[in-house]
């Protein structure tokens, strides 16, 4: 029904500014109040692309250490246990469409990476983590654009 | 915290005087990591006559981006007065929670403003910018001279061999005990600054650890004091030149610290601290700034999902990290 949670948070946020804003008299309040208007922006930013950025997100890091598992069966000794206990902790396929359910899934693949990263790194230098060098530039890839996408100009601004 | 409040504490402290007014209290905006507020006073001395002075009181927070410790930033402040580093002199510490409801200091209020972006962009400050690009160099040189022996509370390596490996220590337990989710792009990084370890320094230095441009405060004449030591700590003093140099303390324009470009601030350091700055190790240490500035907000974002600080700035500054990441992506590549 309406109004939608991104009207609703629209609707607080043009509220406070007509109502709150001019009430307040000190510095420190009036940045208070501009932080929570910036907040209010990134939250509706965030709020309508939640679900089919998680659904990219979670697809194609499964997809990126599916390439790692690929690339580390070519691996021996230290460094083929290293990635078989990184690898391990493979998470299920989220089961519903939940924010909740979606995020976990992320995280779950997000700390398998974590668990690659120092071979995944490494392998830019040493030259018997080679066959790894590709996975290595996607993920880079895909962090810096997965990082870009959620970036909001702060400092620069 | 009210007019009341702190006339009552400079009654405690200042028993000899008489008709204390206080005005003007109001909170700073920003201080992350402690509590700023600024206030007047104005009373009547033992010899009859007004005095009027400004403060700065520096507040132990509920909830902060920094587990700092107020009695080695309010030693600091001590020890380096009469040292050429410009500071504010440090007047009161208080550990008793009573006053002001939490622990905090009082130091006198300096002249000048410490808005970064402003001194970045103003077109008529070009002048003003060289000025303060050569004083910052120069008061950096001299921190790093400063004797280490006239603090002993100092969080220090156990040799220059482990300055850099102390950091990197420090900033990794603290990201693992703060993190709410996993962190690929800081593992990477980590990863990248074991691996590339800089040769150590002659000699451990007072490093300032948050020497940036918004951290000093200048008017019209240059800096008029240095401020924000609560991360101060012995070790590489690189690791604040690595600090300085880092994009985001650039407040929007190309230079360093919104003030000149990146090789002439190290050439102007070079030229105060008569040494030869190995580029290689401040990459090195640049790296670790920012791991340590997104590990910072790690700690931040704890505080506001955990409730324990109402403070927006630090929900905002979560919002910070995507940036650091595609810096350090680009730095370790």
């Amino acid at each position: 029904m309406r109004p939608y949670p991104e009207e609703v948070l629209r609707a607080i946020q043009a509220g406070m500014m007509a109502h709150l804003a001019p009430e307040v008299a000190s510095t420190y309040g009036k940045a208070q109040l501009t932080f929570a208007m910036m907040l209010f922006s990134i939250a509706l930013r965030d709020y309508d692309g939640a679900v089919p950025e998680l659904l990219e997100a979670n697809r194609t890091l499964r997809a990126l250490l599916a390439d790692a598992a690929a690339a580390t069966n070519t691996l021996a000794g230290e460094r083929a246990r290293e990635a078989g206990a990184a690898l391990a902790g493979m998470p299920a396929e989220a089961d519903s469409l939940r924010l909740s359910a979606l995020r976990a899934e992320r995280d779950a693949l997000r700390a398998v990476v974590s668990k690659l990263a120092p071979l995944i790194e490494r392998a830019g230098e040493d030259t018997e983590l080679a066959a790894l060098r590709p996975v290595r530039r996607a993920l880079f890839e895909w962090l810096r654009a997965d990082a870009q996408r959620r970036a909001v100009p702060i400092l620069s601004a | 915290m009210d007019a009341q409040q702190l006339a009552a504490y400079l009654a405690h402290r200042m028993p000899d005087a008489g008709e204390i007014a206080v005005t003007n209290v109001g909170r700073i905006p920003g201080g992350a990591s402690r509590e700023t507020w600024s206030f007047d006073a104005r009373w009547r001395d033992e010899r009859g006559d007004t005095a009027e002075h400004g403060f700065i009181v520096r507040r132990d927070p509920t909830g902060s981006l920094l587990e700092s410790n107020a009695r080695l930033e309010f030693e600091l402040y001590r020890a380096l007065a009469g040292s050429g580093i410009p500071v504010p002199a440090a007047l009161w510490l208080e550990t008793d929670g009573a006053w002001l409801e939490r622990p905090f200091f009082v130091m006198e209020r300096l002249p000048g403003v410490s808005d970064g972006r402003t001194l970045a962009s103003n077109p008529a400050w070009t002048e003003l910018r060289a000025t303060i690009a050569r004083q910052k160099a120069e008061i950096l040189s001299r921190i790093h001279r400063f004797d280490l022996g006239a603090i002993s509370s100092l969080d220090r390596p156990g040799s220059p061999a482990d300055a850099a490996r102390h950091e990197i220590d420090r900033w990794e337990r603290t990201m693992r005990q703060d993190m709410l989710e996993p962190q690929p792009v800081l593992e990477l990084a980590l990863s990248w600054l074991k691996r590339h370890l800089p040769p150590p320094p002659e000699r451990l230095a007072l490093v300032h650890a948050d020497y940036r441009t918004g951290n000093f405060l200048y008017d019209e004449r240059g800096i008029t004091g240095i401020l924000d030591w609560e991360m101060a700590h012995a070790g590489d003093p690189l690791e604040d030149l690595g600090w300085v140099v880092m994009k985001s303390w650039r407040w929007g324009s190309e230079h360093v610290g919104g003030l000149c470009p990146r090789d002439e601030f190290i050439r102007l350091y070079e030229a105060a601290h008569g040494c030869q700055v190995d580029r290689e190790a401040l990459r090195f240490w640049e790296v670790l700034g920012n791991v340590k500035f997104a590990v910072i907000f790690l700690t931040g974002t704890k505080a506001v999902v955990e409730g324990t600080t109402p403070d927006l700035l630090l929900a905002l500054t979560a919002f910070i990290n995507p940036g650091l990441e595609v810096e350090l992506l680009e730095l370790i590549t």
